[in-house]
């Protein structure tokens, strides 16, 4: 089923609208939050939470891409169950890493004088990805959208992880920069 | 915080970016076939070129503990590295009588001696090891990556430096393994209990079995969920000691205590502050860390990039005993301080590992060797670029085991401090990738030889 009829499911409260968002994006949604969460229990969890949020925000909301709808959804709820479980030292390895290596893409405070929203910094950071090559955009959007691990990424894409490690340190360096540069402030 | 906002701002990017990786096909692995076997070819090229240059050059490998100042001296030159233990200050507890704060009796000192065997020498049979692929990353670049002005900023207090000419060292066995997730599915419950109650009396606890609590987790496995003992617990006051399956305990205390004022306890004091409010904290709360000569560590995490300093937690660990009893223990016994997001005490971790399973005692290969293995690509490259790019690169070894890995054995190591040419900041930042060269033999390692990379 295509998404805008998934979509117009919702619209009409019929009670198959989840069942088709299952059947379609089930898969996509469970390793997204189990990269993160590194636990299948919790993830599946996520993945259910989402679906009773994408009920309760469709309408009034009309995603224009359902999938990246979704997927940020599982993403900020796999988010808020990974800091409950930090707290009790139950963390998935992996998104500790990324979270770290997000820190290098803050700009600094001293250097900015704007404040945005997150929507804001969002289309900054997108037009920044946009600019790049497509391999370094893949490598972006599959560490820090999807959070594959570097091993996985390295598989996938027939690289070295020391070219993906590489790659992505530079990344982050110029997003920051640019970022900077914009005067954004994280 | 500002990471996961980072996080949940890059959720929000534009939709079609999602939607065209999600219908984009990777690359074939193929298509990089040619230009991996280029590499190859190339990375051969250089191997033997720089074993040439590590045969015609070894006279200079000379003193290594030495931090020169001079830039690298031409041509074939190994550089100005800096080897051994680096020049921070080590600073030791001395006769200090202070009281400990909250705790009563006399604290239990679990020295080396109780954990591993005293006398270890060379055995005969030693079975070969084989080196494990597990990362361990630091620093913020999500690999093993530092940022430093100078590799002189990069300071620890490894008691390790090539002087002390070391021939053998231990390798062990974890007495209960871990998975890549760091589970342990066998734990021995009555051996947590046993040494909580042990951690407990420097705490001035009286812990009987009924105090005792088990925490337990469902663990997803592929035959179904499987529950294991995560660890033991009790709670007296305002601290909660935990003992986890490997045996190293936890106190939260909650509320979280204050410090006096100026002391400060965040990741990104200074050096000199650090120190400061670490040797306050050693004395102050001696009796918990439970050690016959504690002294600090602070393991500097260089730079960020905005040029301020970051520290990792201020590391404990006892200094006595012999050379061999104070690298074990500066490698897997410390305490480690853990302070809140208000500058206050939150959290004391106490590693005291099981090392009671021995392999063997192995005999050690010099720093010298390992920098011309490290040249020669028998390495674990840790850090942002598996690339060696020479020896004039080479800033710094040490000794090390990778105490904080998820590695089922513990090899001591020889990690090296590369700097990365391509990488030096507008602001005069350097970065420096961790390189790892396995400390025994070769004749030991069974995967010899090891060029790999290691990621997450």
């Amino acid at each position: 089923m295509e998404d805008s009829e998934i979509i117009e499911l919702y619209f009409n409260r019929a009670e198959n609208a989840i069942a088709e968002t299952k059947n379609k994006y089930a898969s996509y949604l469970a390793a997204l939050s189990n990269n993160i969460l590194q636990n299948k229990c919790d993830a599946e969890e996520c993945v259910n939470d989402t679906y009773l949020h994408v009920w309760r925000s469709i309408p009034p909301q009309k995603p224009k891409c359902f999938r990246a709808f979704l997927g940020s959804i599982t993403r900020n709820l796999s988010l808020d169950c990974y800091k409950k479980r930090n707290a009790q030292r139950r963390v998935g390895e992996n998104f500790s890493l990324l979270l770290s290596e997000l820190e290098d893409c803050v700009p600094s405070s001293e250097c900015v004088e704007n404040e945005f929203e997150d929507c804001e910094i969002a289309k900054w950071i997108s037009t920044f990805i946009r600019n790049q090559s497509e391999l370094n955009r893949s490598f972006f959007l599959r560490r820090y959208w999807y959070c594959d691990s570097i091993k996985k990424i390295s598989k996938n894409y027939g690289v070295s992880e020391g070219s993906v490690k590489s790659s992505l340190f530079r990344l982050r360096n110029s997003l920051k920069a640019y970022l900077e540069k914009e005067g954004v402030k994280l | 915080m500002n990471s996961e906002r980072m996080f949940k701002v890059i959720g929000e990017i534009d939709g079609d970016l999602i939607e065209e990786l999600a219908t984009c096909v990777s690359p074939p692995k193929n298509i990089c076939l040619v230009k991996r076997i280029s590499v190859l070819a190339a990375c051969a090229f250089l191997v033997v070129g720089l074993g040439i240059l590590v045969m015609q050059h070894s006279e200079l490998f000379g003193n290594n503990t030495i931090l020169t100042s001079s830039t690298p001296s031409g041509k074939g030159n190994f550089g100005s590295a800096v080897y051994g233990s680096s020049t921070a200050s080590s600073e030791s507890m001395g006769d200090s009588s202070s009281d400990s704060s909250g705790a009563s009796g006399n604290p239990v000192y679990i020295t080396p001696s109780n954990r591993f065997p005293a006398e270890l020498s060379p055995s005969a049979n030693l079975p070969k090891l084989t080196i494990p692929k597990n990362p361990l990353a630091s620093g913020g670049m999500g690999c093993e990556g530092y940022m430093a002005y100078d590799i002189s900023d990069l300071k620890n207090s490894n008691p390790w430096s090539p002087e002390e000419n070391i021939q053998t060292l231990p390798v062990f066995r974890r007495a209960k393994e871990i998975d890549g997730a760091g589970y342990t599915y066998d734990a021995d419950t009555e051996a947590m209990k046993k040494r909580l109650i042990e951690t407990g009396q420097n705490f001035g606890f009286h812990i009987s079995d009924a105090d005792i609590n088990t925490q337990t987790d469902s663990v997803q496995l592929a035959n179904g969920p499987r529950m294991v003992v995560s660890c033991v617990w009790v709670k007296q006051g305002d601290i909660k000691l935990s003992m986890d399956a490997q045996l190293s305990a936890e106190a939260e205390i909650n509320p979280s205590r204050s410090l006096p004022m100026g002391y400060k306890l965040f990741s990104n004091t200074p050096y000199d502050d650090l120190q400061r409010t670490a040797s306050y904290l050693k004395n102050e709360y001696r009796s918990w860390i439970g050690m016959e000569n504690p002294t600090v560590s602070i393991e500097s995490g260089g730079y960020s990039f905005d040029g301020k300093e970051q520290f990792n937690n201020i590391r404990i660990f006892d200094n006595s005993g012999s050379i061999t009893d104070k690298i074990v223990n500066y490698n897997f016994n410390y305490t480690e301080f853990c302070g809140d997001e208000n500058n206050k005490l939150m959290i004391l971790r106490i590693h005291t590992p099981d090392l009671s399973n021995v392999i063997g005692n192995y005999p050690i290969i010099s720093l010298d060797q390992a920098q011309q293995l490290l040249a020669a690509g028998k390495c674990i490259a840790n850090g942002p670029t598996e690339k060696f790019p020479g020896n004039q690169y080479v800033k710094k070894g040490e000794l090390i085991y990778r105490a904080d890995s998820l590695d089922n054995i513990f090899i001591p190591y020889y990690r090296f401090y590369v700097e990365d040419p391509s990488q030096k900041q507008a602001n005069g930042l350097k970065s420096y990738g961790a390189f790892y060269v396995p400390a025994v033999e070769q004749k030991y390692i069974a995967n010899m030889p090891i060029h790999f990379s290691v990621g997450n």
